[in-house]
C-alpha cells in the first residue's frame, strides 16, 4: 500500500515537471492529462472515490479537452522561448523551495496522526457527499450553479464575432470562398 | 501518512508557481496553474481523511467547479488577447508599459 502510495507520487512529480518544463504548450497539456489521472489515482487511494471520478470526467475530460481545442484553433503548438532569464529562473526556485521547506516542516511537526479507527462505512462515496452537499452546503451548491452561468455568459462575450455575411453559391463553391476566413479572424 | 500528503501537494504546488513565474507562454501559465489547484485538492483530500469528514471532498468539488469556470474565462481572455495580437507570449501584451 505504501509502495503504491511512493510509486504514484513519484509518477505525479515526473509528469507535473513535464508540464512546467515541455517546450510546446500541447506537450504540457498531455502530461497534464496525465498529471489529473494520477491525482485520481491518489484520490482513490485515500479513500475518495466519487471525487476521484468527478476528478477524471470533469478535469481530464472536460477542461483538459478544451484547452487542447483551444491550442489546436488558435495554432500556437510552437515552440517560442527565445532567451532564457536565469537569474529569474534561480530566484523563482529559491522562493519556492523556501516556502516547500517551511509547508513541509509545518506539516511534520504538527501533531497528526492517522487514528486507528476504522473509517465509516462509504466514506467518501456518493450517499455520503451528497447527504452533506445537499443539506449544510446546498446554498454554495446553488451559488456555484450561478458562477457557472457567469462563466458561459463571460467566455461567450469574449469570443463572439460579428456575424459575416455569407458569400454567394451552395455548397463547394461557398466553402472554397470562405476557406481563408478562418475560425479566428 | 497525512504528513506526507501535505509536504508532496506542497511540492507539487510549488512547481506550479514556479511554471506561473517562469514560463512565457500564457496557455502553460494557464495549466501550471490548474496545477497548483489539484495539489490543493490532494491536500484537501488527505486532510478530509484524517479527520473523517467528507466535508473536504465537498471543498474539492467547489474547487473543481471554480476550476472549470475560470479555465473557460481564461481561455476566453487568451483567444482575445490572440485576435489582437497575434501572440500568446506574455511579454508582447505591454501597451501599458512604462
Amino acid at each position: 500500500m505504501e509502495l503504491a502510495i511512493y510509486l504514484f507520487s513519484a509518477l505525479t512529480l515526473l509528469s507535473a515537471l513535464g508540464v512546467v518544463f515541455s517546450a510546446k504548450p500541447l506537450t504540457s497539456a498531455l502530461y497534464l492529462v496525465l498529471t489529473l489521472f494520477l491525482v485520481a489515482v491518489h484520490f482513490a487511494l485515500l479513500d475518495a472515490g466519487f471525487l476521484a471520478v468527478t476528478q477524471v470526467l470533469v478535469y481530464a475530460g472536460a477542461i483538459m479537452v478544451l484547452v487542447v481545442f483551444v491550442i489546436m484553433l488558435l495554432g500556437v503548438d510552437e515552440v517560442n522561448e527565445g532567451r532564457r532569464n536565469i537569474p529569474q529562473f534561480v530566484v523563482a526556485l529559491a522562493a519556492v523551495s523556501v516556502f516547500v521547506a517551511i509547508f513541509a516542516g509545518l506539516s511534520y511537526s504538527a501533531p497528526l496522526e492517522l487514528k486507528n479507527v476504522a473509517l465509516p462505512a462509504g466514506f467518501g462515496g456518493i450517499e455520503a457527499i451528497g447527504a452533506k452537499l445537499f443539506r449544510e452546503y446546498v446554498l454554495a451548491f446553488e451559488l456555484a450553479s450561478v458562477l457557472l452561468l457567469a462563466a458561459i455568459v463571460a467566455a461567450v462575450t469574449l469570443t463572439i464575432e460579428p456575424k459575416r455575411a455569407l458569400p454567394e453559391g451552395r455548397g463547394l463553391k461557398a466553402m472554397h470562398k470562405t476557406k481563408n476566413q478562418g475560425v479566428i479572424s | 501518512m497525512t504528513e506526507y500528503y501535505l509536504g508532496f501537494s506542497a511540492v507539487l504546488f510549488a512547481l506550479g508557481t514556479l511554471g506561473v513565474i517562469v514560463r512565457r507562454n500564457t496557455l502553460i501559465v494557464l495549466m501550471c496553474i490548474e496545477l497548483m489547484l489539484n495539489a490543493v485538492n490532494i491536500s484537501l483530500v488527505a486532510l478530509a481523511r484524517e479527520f473523517q469528514q467528507v466535508d473536504g471532498h465537498i471543498y474539492v468539488f467547489f474547487v473543481m467547479t471554480v476550476a472549470a469556470a475560470e479555465a473557460a474565462v481564461g481561455l476566453g481572455i487568451v483567444i482575445g488577447v490572440f485576435r489582437n495580437f497575434v501572440s500568446t507570449e506574455k511579454e508582447s501584451i505591454a501597451s501599458l508599459h512604462g
